[in-house]
């Protein structure tokens, strides 16, 4: 953590005027207290210090000034004595000269972190993950942890730098995006976009905040997490999606102690789209195995403390690793050694010294053969697209991933209308011809984490991680825009439901319903009128995100127009209405809301920018349950929703 | 007008601790602390931090912003945290809000505090990289 060394040193240096006061304080007391003039106010003040100087410094690495410190702290809680006085001022004497000395600091360059031997420390290098964020510390932090799961991470500080790293280095399996503040977030989505684009596609995540827009982000084929989390979670949720995900790049892990091995191995598969893990230390291999979910495992036959052929049998008798592929590399080519190798449950054998060719062949043939085992119990060849089991069995670790990083997601049907006047048979194939068609377009154009299924004879599953119900809407008719004849019904987690088959059910009711009555014909929690789609956004997700349905309307007119008359097309317990509107303003809205009725059974909070008094009363003669000022804090917003509804 | 979210999404789901949402609010009269903290909780571990610099200052931002738990200095000129800690309890929009000390006190004093109503106490001084495993496992928040 050689950034946050680096950080804490300035931070230091900017308050040394704050640390120098406290140490005086202390100071005064003790000279006071040798001339036996020490006041009150003087021992309070130097009581204080020490109390404020022994929490501080330490965090800051000065560990034998915080002793002093405490120690003063204690000496001082009670009025102190003359006799006192030469131990004091020792004391003050020792913290002063504590603090000032800076080699305490901690280090800022890396000299602190062990330099390792190459030759005797164990090697591993895994799939590249590159990281873009503007800010050192945090993007320290996200190597930091990328190392850990068994990534090699790339920095880049910006996209432009982040390109130059792509070209230079191997192509990245991951990519994390984090803009923060920075004002690159078009950049760095077209960047993820084109990476994830590629034929063996990353899997590319952008930190999201509020301000991000969702359906930008999944045009890039990007994956969203939220920004807010700890590095730790970052990565949980960044692998969990990559479990999602079907497979495009094959994953190998090579085990063998001599570093030369694993260095020729990565550079003769490399280059072929294969993903390759390496580590020479055999007893790393079962985290190994956790973290890269190999598709093959190579092994050496001789390795110091263990024998490969003992792995390869403890990995055969591990149910989750049982049907991987495991292939051996051996100098050793008598009869005993082949016997113990095949015995022990190995598919193949490769001789060292490696020639290139040969391990290709024997490797890619091995990945065939689970390849076909694994389409023939996934795919549904109908409509090149997964079956319904592995749909249904996606779309749950879909949701479970979005409860966990409460993030909201979509689960949709699409349907396709088979053609009236032909024959049955001939609208089965039309009807299959169609949904194909659909489901390539959905392919084609969502993400590889989001889930495109069988789920009926005329009928996908759809899940789209990350977008709410509307946002899902946009996207899927932006990506059925070319299929004919296809609808589609969305659900929203977790407005909708929690899971998957009533999320299913509620996305096939919204299928029945006919398309001019789809988006306004539901009661909802809350009715948003606002016209600043960025605030409208944010209002949105945060309330979905409590779990409370929504309706965004940009417009006073057409708010009015959806709230009131005899059968009103939308009805909510809770308005949050913004005060300046195109059409009617918030008012005019309110006046309306009034005399239509609708205050009997709705409330409704006004959002107010310039909050006169005598407007803000003006509203509530008319009926308005309660007024937020804009700019307002969302927590605060939400438990004024959360009252009035349940008052 | 009755409205239950719960009775459609699972606890689990608007679960306020779960990591997306985190914000701490921090409360410390030293500059040096709260920047410290800063590190810790807001750049290393993208939660969202709020930092007061006394007690009435932390009092009042708790209910302004609502966050998921308060890391509050005990000894602090005027309001310190025992007061600190009664006036966020006697709030209808505070008191449900965990509080954790920060303390460079010694275990003695540990009772003490706990028996005020803090959720836990994390011990001054603290190493920044760890400040938001040492919070999460005060509140057992899951990491």
């Amino acid at each position: 953590m050689v950034q946050v060394a680096r950080e804490l040193r300035d931070l230091w240096s900017a308050h040394q005027v704050e640390v120098d006061a406290n140490v005086a304080m202390i100071e005064d007391a003790v000279g006071d207290l040798m001339a036996d003039a020490l006041g009150q106010s003087t021992l309070d003040a130097a009581r204080r210090a020490a109390h404020q100087l022994a929490g501080t410094v330490g965090t800051y690495g000065f560990v034998d000034g915080s002793a002093h410190a405490l120690a003063l702290d204690r000496a001082l809680e009670h009025t102190p004595l003359p006799k006192d006085a030469p131990r004091l001022a020792a004391l003050a004497v020792a913290l002063r000269a504590a603090l000032a000395d800076e080699t305490e600091l901690p280090l800022a360059d890396g000299a602190d972190v062990p330099v390792a031997d190459g030759a005797e420390v164990p090697v591993a290098e895994g799939p590249a993950i590159l990281v873009v964020c503007a800010d050192a510390l945090r993007s320290d932090a996200l190597a930091a942890e990328a190392r850990r799961r068994g990534l090699m991470p790339f920095v880049a500080a910006d996209p432009l730098a982040a390109r130059r790293t792509v070209e230079a280095g191997p192509a990245p399996e991951f990519v994390v995006l984090d803009p923060g503040d920075a004002g690159w977030v078009a950049d760095a989505l077209a960047l993820g976009g084109e990476l994830a684009g590629r034929p063996d596609g990353a899997l590319a995540v952008i930190l999201a905040d509020e301000r991000t827009d969702r359906v930008e982000v999944a045009r890039h084929r990007c994956a969203i997490l939220p920004r807010r989390g700890s590095p730790e979670a970052i990565f949980d949720g960044i692998l969990t999606l990559r479990d999602a995900r079907p497979r495009t790049r094959r994953t190998i892990l090579a085990i063998d102690d001599d570093p030369a091995i694993l260095a020729a191995v990565h550079a003769l598969l490399s280059g072929r789209g294969w993903i390759v893990a390496s580590s020479s230390d055999p007893t790393a291999l079962w985290d190994a195995l956790e973290q890269h979910r190999p598709d093959l495992l190579l092994l050496d036959v001789d390795m110091p403390g263990t024998s490969g052929i003992e792995l390869c049998r403890a990995v055969r008798g591990d149910l989750r690793w049982a049907a991987m592929p495991v292939l051996f590399l051996t100098a050793r080519r008598d009869a005993a050694t082949i016997e113990a190798v095949f015995e022990a449950g190995a598919d193949d054998l490769v001789n060292k010294p490696i020639v290139a060719a040969e391990l290709h062949v024997r490797i890619a043939n091995r990945l065939e053969r689970t390849r076909l085992l694994l389409a023939l119990s996934e795919v549904d060849p109908a409509i090149s697209a997964a079956n319904r089991r592995t749909g249904v069995s996606q779309a749950n670790h879909l949701i479970a991933l979005a409860a966990s990083q409460r993030q909201p997601m979509a689960i949709a049907i699409a349907r396709v209308d088979a053609p009236p006047g032909l024959g049955e048979l001939e609208r089965r194939t039309v009807a299959e011809q169609t949904l194909r068609a659909a489901a390539v377009a959905l392919r084609g154009t969502l993400r590889a984490e989001d889930v495109v299924a069988r789920w009926g004879d005329r009928e996908l599953l759809v899940a789209l991680y990350g977008l709410n119900a509307a946002q899902a809407r946009r996207r899927l008719a932006e990506a059925l825009d070319e299929a004919p004849a296809t609808r589609t019904g969305v659900a929203g987690y977790p407005t909708d439901g929690g899971a998957l088959e009533i999320l299913c059910g509620s996305a096939a009711r919204a299928l029945e319903r006919p398309d001019d009555a789809d988006a306004d014909s539901q009661p909802v929690d809350v009715v948003v009128i606002e016209d600043d789609a960025v605030l409208a956004d944010l209002l949105e997700q945060a309330l979905e995100l409590r779990g409370y349905s929504c309706r965004v309307i940009g417009d006073g007119d057409a708010a009015v127009r959806a709230l009131t008359g005899s059968r009103p097309a939308l009805t909510a317990p809770l308005v949050l209405l913004d005060w300046d509107l195109p059409g009617r303003n918030g008012l005019g809205v309110l006046r309306e809301l009034g005399r239509a009725g609708v205050l009997h059974q709705t409330r409704v909070i006004m959002l107010t920018l310039h909050s006169g008094e005598s407007e803000t009363l003006e509203a509530l003669k008319l009926g308005a349950f309660g007024h937020v000022a804009k700019p307002f804090s969302v927590p605060v917003l939400l438990e004024r929703v959360r009252r009035a509804l349940e008052a | 007008v009755q409205i239950a979210p719960h009775d459609r999404v699972g606890d689990s789901q608007r679960d306020p601790e779960a990591n997306a949402y985190r914000h701490v609010l921090v409360i410390d009269d030293s500059r040096l602390m709260v920047e410290a903290a800063r590190i810790g909780l807001d750049r290393l571990s993208g939660w969202r931090v709020t930092t007061a610099t006394s007690g009435h200052e932390g009092v009042a931002l708790a209910a302004a912003t609502g966050p998921d738990a308060i890391l509050l200095d005990v000894e602090m000129p005027g309001l310190d945290g025992p007061g600190t800690l009664r006036a966020l309890g006697e709030q209808e929009a505070t008191r449900r809000i965990p509080v954790v000390f920060l303390t460079a006190a010694a275990d003695s004093d540990r009772e003490r505090l706990t028996a005020l109503g803090a959720a836990g106490l994390i011990a001054k001084p603290f190493e920044p990289a760890r400040l938001a495993g040492q919070v999460s496992e005060v509140l057992g928040w899951s990491r």
